[in-house]
């Protein structure tokens, strides 16, 4: 189930808020948080086994398995080999069930390919949401070996931390410290609870009526075959997918934070307009800041950080980022995108510091973002060979004319919405929309949203194009 | 008793992943001879194979883990009647295109609900399918018949 659909916006979520609201009073009381808790995890599970019921007992497994480590761990604080050997043990087990789903058939694939055999493994389904939920599970049972939170002794909000809706598909990555008090103790009032129509319906605007528009035109360049295309078009397909997975993703996690505050929990924000972006350094500290916050506390940090010298740094900058490479996809091109982005930032550590510090803004500004979207031919592409014809037809490599009648039309057709898309992606109507807060009444406030929601139940019963880009992650 | 939960989760998990794993395999018969097959065993007329991009258009599929297809189409808007049938690349997961085909599906019986009860029902009872490294697609009264030579001619 998407946030993005039909039965989720009038029925699922509905009847799940109906439920949590009238079995759970508004007094904050130990009985009330844990019916309010366990409605949040029948929910959960029920939302998780909609489109892969066989998955949910992956989901048990794990819970089962992680609630009773983390007591395990706990327990043995006095004892720390014994401690270790468990936390050792549960990311074995965490680990190895990521890397059988995610990875097997990726490793099949290469294995045969290096020793020139006939690979003839077919990889299973991948269950939606096991990057986000096994890092979450980590997080928490690391978190528990550092002491850093207490275990969970009650295993319906355990179940209630790693299966919850709202962030369980596409993030952002709660780590459990951020969240234990929340798990055990939380409110919500009249205004949070309208602040959390108010981020979600801006996220559904962002996905149904910026992502899916955009996202279209790059399907239909991509259709027609870009290695063929004109510079224009190719540059125009590139920019159309630069818009539609910013817009996909960080509506989606503005969808997750305002379910969130409807049941009163606050989630980080996983987005801070990072097309505003004037170096790569900045750009990874605006996307996706839940997973480089992860991959900072539980990978880099332990590896030493930059605490160890230059050599060691930039090796450590290149293994978390070949790791989040792979975090995203099992497959080359998402390797290179994270080793690209590897070398880019140890680029801007050392040898460009000086010269970057030197170079105007508007210069720095235009440079990350064309980085950026070249970054993203990777990312989108199926392959390294994909990603390399992309690129050829974005420099004219193999000869491509400069602009053909195809980019003019689309130049023509989309320059309006794209110039919308691009002001909303660096804040224009953020900016705006802060600035006449205290100004706006919230009765027109509230129409505005209105508004954006009827439009958005509109496009996507009229619509058939709603792919949602992070699933495969 | 903890340590046993945890072994017993272990135990588990191995179990699930043979479950899972079980009879997957990827077949070398091309996208034509099993729709030879398919199409021999339903009522084509109307249906029309339909151009190259359709598929990105209608269902959003991207080209990227698409190795071959055909889709047949009723000309006319009011005839809801569908055949697809998509060989994926080898190692390439279903997923991604079975969740857009059926997205369409669902969107599409919104579309129809309400005012053509005949469409509606057909549309309701869509066939989609993955085995082998081929995805089945059928909205059609013989829909049934297409999905048991599908699984024949693999």
């Amino acid at each position: 189930m998407v946030f993005s659909s039909a039965v989720f916006l009038f029925v699922f979520l509905p009847l799940t808020l109906l439920f949590y609201y009238l079995l759970g009073s508004r007094r904050n009381s130990d009985k009330d948080m844990a019916a309010k808790n366990l409605i949040l995890c029948i929910a959960s599970l029920i939302f998780y086994a909609w489109g892969e019921p066989v998955y949910i007992v992956l989901m048990l497994i794990s819970i089962v398995f992680n609630y009773n480590i983390g007591m395990d761990i706990e327990d043995s604080a006095e004892k720390p080999k014994k401690a270790k050997a468990l936390l050792v043990f549960s990311l074995i087990f965490n680990l190895a069930m990521l890397g059988f789903f995610k990875y097997a058939g990726f490793f099949a694939e290469n294995i045969a390919a290096l020793f020139g055999f006939e690979n003839r493994y077919e990889p299973v389904a991948l269950p939606i949401g096991i990057s986000f939920y096994t890092f979450q599970i980590i997080s928490y049972v690391v978190d528990v070996y550092r002491k850093d939170a207490k275990a969970q002794r009650k295993i319906i909000p355990f179940a209630c931390y790693i299966s919850m809706f709202p962030q369980l598909i596409a993030g952002p990555i709660v780590q459990y410290s951020d969240i234990e008090k929340q798990l055990g103790s939380r409110t919500v009032t009249p205004e949070k609870f309208y602040d959390g129509i108010i981020y979600f319906i801006r996220g559904l605007g962002k996905k149904v009526l910026f992502a899916n528009t955009v996202g279209a035109v790059y399907s239909g360049i991509l259709a027609d075959g870009v290695g063929s295309a004109s510079v224009v078009t190719a540059w125009l397909g590139i920019l159309c997918y630069t818009l539609q997975i910013y817009f996909d993703f960080s509506g989606y996690s503005d969808m997750a934070v305002g379910l969130g505050k409807m049941f009163g929990f606050e989630f980080v924000r996983n987005f801070n307009f990072p097309y505003k972006a004037t170096s790569i350094t900045d750009f990874w500290r605006r996307w996706h800041i839940s997973l480089s916050s992860w991959f900072r506390d539980y990978v880099y940090i332990p590896l030493g950080g930059n605490r160890k010298g230059t050599a060691r740094t930039v090796i450590n900058i290149l293994i978390v980022w070949s790791l989040t490479g792979l975090w995203h996809g099992a497959d080359w091109n998402f390797i290179v995108w994270g080793m690209f982005y590897g070398v880019l930032l140890i680029a801007e550590k050392y040898p460009l510091r000086k010269l970057l510090e030197k170079t105007p803004t508007c210069l720095k500004y235009i440079g990350t973002m064309i980085t950026v979207m070249i970054g993203w031919v990777f990312f989108s592409s199926s392959s390294l060979s994909e990603a390399f014809t992309f690129i050829s037809s974005l420099f004219a490599f193999s000869g491509n004319p400069l602009i053909d009648s195809q980019a003019k039309y689309l130049l023509s057709e989309n320059a309006f919405s794209l110039v919308i898309m691009i002001l909303g992606a660096v804040g224009v109507f953020d900016y705006v929309s802060a600035r006449e807060e205290g100004r706006l009444r919230k009765t027109v406030k509230s129409a505005m949203y209105l508004c954006i929601f009827v439009l958005c139940v509109v496009y996507l019963i009229s619509d058939t194009y709603n792919p949602f880009l992070y699933f495969r992650f | 008793m903890r340590r046993f939960a945890e072994i017993l989760c272990v135990v588990f998990l191995i179990v699930f992943i043979v479950f899972v794993s079980g009879g997957k395999s990827y077949s070398d018969k091309s996208v034509a001879e099993v729709a030879e097959a398919v199409v021999s065993a339903v009522d084509t007329d109307g249906l029309a194979q339909v151009k190259k991009n359709k598929i990105t258009e209608d269902f959003g599929i991207h080209f990227d883990g698409v190795d071959s297809y055909v889709y047949y189409a009723a000309d006319s808007v009011m005839d809801v009647r569908e055949l697809m049938l998509i060989k994926l690349k080898q190692g390439v997961r279903p997923d991604d295109i079975m969740e857009l085909i059926r997205k369409r599906a669902e969107q599409k019986q919104v579309l129809f609900e309400g005012y053509a009860p005949e469409q509606s029902a057909l549309l309701e009872s869509y066939v989609l399918k993955y085995k082998d490294g081929f995805v089945f697609y059928a909205v059609g009264h013989d829909s049934a018949q297409a999905l048991s030579a599908f699984h024949s001619s693999l």
